[in-house]
């Protein structure tokens, strides 16, 4: 989008792309849909001869009724094929959306999303793609139907008298021209309307997973109050659109009637001194009206561009936004590497924040080696692991897995190569199986293999429904040691040579603790793995200990060197335990 | 027609507003069938030949007027649909939120969010149609026909009967079709509310199926979600569209065969053929809101069958209907919490038998035991998120169920395992607690939660953004803030439901410090397992299926109690 005035002209050329491998649907509509739209204007037209020429003393046979009956089955018939044609090609265009969003979404997470609000994220991959199907059900074919049609009743008109035609000529450009005059308000106030649209979703979103501290701290009122604007301030939104698509309805009416009024009188001239019949002049008075029914079809639509437009450039903006992490050079890696992770020289801010989170960070963690990062909130441990895993990437510095520069790997390809077990573990909303396999095709007994070393089968089992058990949402319905539980059997399962830890027993009972940390200690065997640590107990299983201090390696060694050389190392392992 | 009582109930207070809509619609009605009546006279005196120039000039002017007062007409239509669907839709949505919370957490955590979130907005979007385009529509189109049938009858009793079918045809066809269009709407509606709780899920857990090398897994389940809700439209749109065939053939019946008919009758000189130009634009004006009623009926289908989720949603359950009282007397000061042989259970699981407990004034509390013995439910039944199946909860000797909900939330705050962290800044998030603190209020709060000192590291302070869910926050950030929201908030009845991700570590000592500052004068409840946090409890009640094994101190207990050394043991073990 360069400048304003292409803004619509883009979206069109860039949805139209969408269209092109349903070409030959596409054809089959624009016949259907013509002669869905043309059997009105001619029956119109037939009646309204017969009615001039009984007018004029004619006498007609009763094979002209059955015709009109014939017609009106046709009508019905075309109608159908009309609307499944189109909508058929308008729907399997909108399912593409949908999964090019997520895919735009899985390509984007998590770098990209942590300023997103996934309500949002919803509203445009649910309502605003919905809202397509307006193009291209409804705009697409009509919009060339609403030229040609109106074009040959014209010349149809221009063969009873050209006067007639002339009449209806300007009146037809001035309605075409009144959305025009009103594109740039339409856009600004169809944008609006969809992005409140979108916080309705939001709000509700948030309301609902936070309400136990929403009634916990008796924000009850205040939260619905806040529902109430969000809801008002979309539908004052609303209001402003339709007030706006009120003068624009009053225009068009005005110009399709004086259209008809115009035929009216001058055909009654061309009448009056003999140069039409009586017949011809009846068709002209009905057709000067029936002419405008495609483009009031495409006109209603018209009023709706606004909203179109804006949906259209909220999924484009997704679909084309970059993600921080750059793939560009990166191929995609089927082999194993070597687990022998290097970290050279790294430095990486988040962005829109002005502090390093590690600041020239390098270290080594050798094939099979156990390193434990330690250091105070906000020191950068979490960021190292997440940088591992390509969730980012350093601003300066180099990192490897194998010897292999990240930057040259893609991201599906290094995280083939980790298994992690992280602070917050996401169950999906789903049954338990389901869950311990993520998509991955494990056999049962593999699965209750992972989950016994992961001391949580006999758990699972001892529900009612065993393994095919929903997960309640966000996991709420399992505690905090069972949840994590389930994510080491995934990480066992996935069985990969590299493993990280996050803070992996800081939210557990005592009881699932020691659990815990037997399964984790079968994880642990023959792995490299970075352990990013709070408990004493979890660093003792490490060979070797990182201390990180405001985003810089402080100080390096094995358990026994740090408690005897450093005074802060103490500090910091009296504060951790 | 498509008029059912239960669905009229969902716009209760818009009834005159609708009624105001259906008044403008039925005028437009009017003014439309005058524009064309005057189109017909005046095609009368053209085609007689006697016409003089003024009555040309008082047709046009006539004809002029109409059009402006039919256009004036549309634009304020046009505002008015939106400020009545505005009306109807921002009521139900209000009406719908409190709702949500009249049924309570506990109906929310097996997985329903993502559903009544898409009601929220989607569905209600969907049914304002219903009644500020449909309703409307069909009324004054029911009354524009009667007048018109009866012109029709009037001037012939065939063409009256033949327009009467094609009318009644429209008007009825559909609902031979209901039955047929419901199961596959409702089918619809869904599959699209499944598709939209199925992203909400997965976006929010997309770094976690990255991790796992899950995408193109998950992709292949988006697309089959979407791939369903297009071969459901389209069967949908298959069973609608054949009726739609129908009451076009129906209308057309109506409109082109009457005329015909009537061009033929008057060719035999049946009817007098002055008449017939009015009949054919009578016909046509009258038949124009007929085929675009057939199109506002779709519209108007969409409708009733989101109604019936959103009816649906209104019917559930309302768990946290416990507090009955809409206002009562001020307690003075809350010295107790009372638990009189409280039972409870989900579905038919009894988790807590015979709960007896009493939580006094300047005492913390502990409550230990293994997971699944009832702890979590205990605080649920304290905050009134459940009501007991017997036994009650009393504070000082009020029944909770005699008080209003408003007092009782005053009296009450939690920190909850995972809190919940509002979209906004942290300030924001922080303010929850007590909304007109000051800032130093704030600031205080946040160093007796030692909490401040992260905050102030970061680039904004107090004005970070947490990000959705605050996702930029550890479960001990979050637990902290959550706790500096309480020490805002100041309210007699405290409790910490496994605090001990905020309480771990070095802040260990600072908070429980900060917490036996605070327990002066207050009760606190803490449902936890550290030792070190359970030590200086006061009094420690440890659960064991469901009953109240046994209760004392922390030195007491460990040397009496062999469950609680048990549960003592397995943490140490693993700490130091």
């Amino acid at each position: 989008m360069k400048k304003y005035n292409n803004y619509r002209l883009f979206y069109v050329v860039k949805l139209l792309t969408y269209v092109k491998e349903f070409i030959w649907e596409m054809v089959l509509y624009l016949i259907c849909g013509g002669i869905y739209r043309i059997i009105p204007i001619v029956s119109a037209a037939l009646t309204a001869y017969m009615i001039g020429h009984v007018g004029s003393g004619g006498t007609i046979e009763a094979g002209f009724i059955i015709l009109i009956a014939v017609i009106a089955a046709l009508r019905g018939i075309f109608s159908y094929l009309d609307c499944m044609i189109s909508h058929d090609i308008a729907y399997r265009i909108l399912s593409k959306f949908r999964v090019l969003l997520f895919e735009a979404i899985e390509r984007l997470s998590p770098s990209n999303l942590s300023t997103k609000r996934t309500g949002k994220l919803i509203s445009t991959t649910m309502n605003d793609v919905e809202l397509l199907e307006w193009f291209y059900a409804h705009v697409v074919g009509v919009f060339l139907l609403s030229i040609i049609i109106p074009i040959g009743t014209i010349a149809f008109l221009w063969n009873i008298h050209p006067f007639i035609a002339v009449a209806v000529i300007p009146w037809v450009c001035i309605v075409i021209f009144i959305p025009q005059i009103f594109k740039k308000k339409a856009d600004i106030q169809g944008n609006e309307v969809r992005d409140k649209h979108s916080d309705i979703k939001a709000v509700s979103v948030d309301g609902i997973q936070g309400l136990k501290d929403i009634i916990a701290f008796n924000w009850k009122d205040s939260y619905i109050n806040k529902f109430k604007v969000t809801a008002s301030e979309y539908e004052d939104a609303n209001i402003r659109y339709s007030k706006r698509k009120g003068t624009e309805v009053f225009f068009i009416r005005i110009f399709i009637a004086m259209s008809m009024l115009s035929v009216l009188v001058t055909s009654a001239a061309l009448f009056s001194n003999g140069l039409i019949t009586i017949e011809w002049y009846m068709v002209a008075v009905i057709l000067s009206g029936a002419i405008f029914a495609p483009i009031s079809e495409i006109m209603s639509m018209s009023s709706q561009f606004g909203l179109i437009f804006s949906s259209a450039k909220r999924v484009d903006d997704i679909l084309k936004e970059k993600s921080y992490v750059n793939e560009e050079n990166a191929k995609s890696y089927n082999i194993i590497l070597e687990p022998v992770v290097q970290f050279e020289n790294v430095t990486f801010r988040y962005p829109g924040q002005d502090k390093n989170a590690l600041n020239n960070v390098s270290f080594t963690v050798k094939a099979g080696e156990k390193i434990a990062i330690i250091g105070s909130s906000g020191a950068g441990k979490t960021t190292c692991g997440k940088l591992l895993m390509k969730f980012w990437q350093p601003d300066e510095g180099r990192i490897s897995i194998g010897g292999v520069d990240l930057q040259d790997i893609d991201g599906e390809s290094v995280r083939r190569q980790i298994s992690t077990v992280s602070q917050d573990v996401y169950l999906l909303r789903r049954s338990i199986k389901d869950n311990i396999k993520l998509g991955h095709n494990y056999s049962d007994q593999e699965i209750f293999t992972a989950a016994n070393k992961a001391s949580i089968h006999e758990l699972i089992s001892s529900l009612p429904d065993g393994y095919d058990t929903k997960v309640g949402e966000r996991g709420t319905k399992l505690s905090g040691g069972e949840k994590q539980r389930i994510s080491i059997a995934r990480a066992l399962l996935k069985d990969a040579s590299i493993l990280i830890l996050d803070e992996s027993s800081s939210n557990l009972d005592s009881i699932n603790e020691k659990i815990v940390n037997e399964s984790l200690i079968t994880l642990m065997e023959d792995k490299t793995t970075i352990v990013i640590a709070h408990n004493l107990s979890t660093i003792k299983l490490c060979d070797r200990i990182l201390v990180l201090e405001n985003g810089s390696v402080a100080e390096e060694g094995t358990l026994k060197e740090l408690m005897n050389s450093s005074k802060s190392f103490k500090q910091i392992i009296n504060k951790v335990s | 027609m498509l008029i059912n009582f239960k669905i009229l109930s969902l716009a209760i207070g818009s009834y005159k507003p609708i009624a105001k809509k259906t008044a403008i619609q039925f005028f437009i009605w009017c003014i439309n069938a005058g524009h064309y009546l005057c189109i017909a006279f005046f095609l009368r005196e053209i085609l007689n030949g006697k016409i003089k120039q003024n009555t040309i000039f008082t047709y046009i002017g006539v004809i002029i007027f109409l059009i402006i007062l039919n256009a004036l007409l549309g634009k304020y239509d046009s505002y008015f649909d939106a400020k009545l669907g505005s009306l109807i839709k921002t009521d139900l949505r209000i009406k719908l939120f409190k709702k949500i919370f009249d049924i309570g957490p506990s109906y929310f955590n097996s997985g329903n969010t993502g559903h009544v979130s898409t009601i929220m907005s989607s569905y209600v979007e969907a049914l304002a149609p219903y009644f500020s385009t449909y309703l409307p529509h069909l009324i004054s189109t029911v009354l524009g026909s009667v007048i018109l049938v009866t012109y029709l009858f009037y001037v012939n009793t065939l063409i009256g009967i033949v327009s009467l079918i094609g009318i009644l045809g429209v008007l009825s066809l559909p609902n031979f079709w209901i039955k047929l269009m419901k199961e596959r709407g409702n089918e619809d509606w869904k599959k699209y509310s499944d598709l939209s709780a199925h992203l909400l899920d997965v976006f929010q857990g997309m770094e976690t199926i990255k991790s796992f090398n899950a995408s193109s897994n998950i992709r292949q389940e988006v697309i089959n979600k979407s791939l369903a809700i297009h071969k459901n439209t389209m069967e949908h749109l298959a069973v609608s569209q054949i009726e739609s065939g129908f009451l076009q053939f129906s209308a057309a019946i109506g409109s082109s065969f009457a005329v015909a008919l009537t061009a033929f009758l008057a060719s035999n000189g049946t009817i007098e053929s002055h008449r017939i130009f009015i009949i054919l634009f009578l016909i046509s004006s009258c038949f124009s809101p007929i085929f675009s009623l057939i199109n506002t009926w779709h519209l108007g289908f969409r409708g009733v069958s989101a109604s019936n989720f959103i009816l649906k949603l209104l019917k559930v359950k309302e768990e946290m209907k416990i507090f009955t009282a809409s206002k009562t007397k001020a307690i003075e000061k809350v010295q107790k919490i009372k638990m009189e042989n409280v039972s409870f259970g989900y579905e038919s699981k009894c988790v807590l038998k015979d709960v007896n407990l009493i939580f006094d004034r300047n005492k913390i509390t502990a409550i230990v035991g293994k997971s699944g013995e009832g702890k979590s439910t205990l605080i649920n039944l304290i905050m009134g998120f459940v009501t007991p199946w017997t036994g009650k909860i009393f504070i000082n000797d009020c029944p909770i169920e005699n008080l209003s909900e408003e007092l009782y939330r005053s009296k009450i705050s939690v920190v909850w395992q995972d809190p919940y962290m509002f979209y906004g800044t942290i300030m924001e998030n922080i303010l929850i607690g007590n909304p007109n603190a000051s800032k130093e209020e704030v600031e205080r709060a946040a160093k007796n939660a030692k909490i401040h000192d992260y905050i102030m590291s970061l680039p904004n302070g107090y004005n970070s953004f947490v990000g959705e869910r605050g996702m930029t926050l550890s479960g001990g950030q979050k637990q902290r803030i959550s706790l500096a929201r309480c020490f805002l908030k100041d309210s007699p009845i405290i409790i910490l439901d496994e605090p001990s991700s905020a309480l771990d570590g070095k802040n260990e000592s600072y908070v429980q410090d900060a917490l036996k500052k605070i327990s002066k004068d207050k009760i606190v409840l803490i449902v936890s397992h550290k030792s070190q946090t359970v030590s200086f409890a006061d009094s420690i009640v440890v659960l064991k299926g469901g009953k109240v094994h046994s209760q004392g101190t922390h030195s007491e207990l460990l040397n009496t109690n062999l469950l609680y050394c048990d549960l003592m043991k397995n943490q140490e073990e693993h700490s130091a």
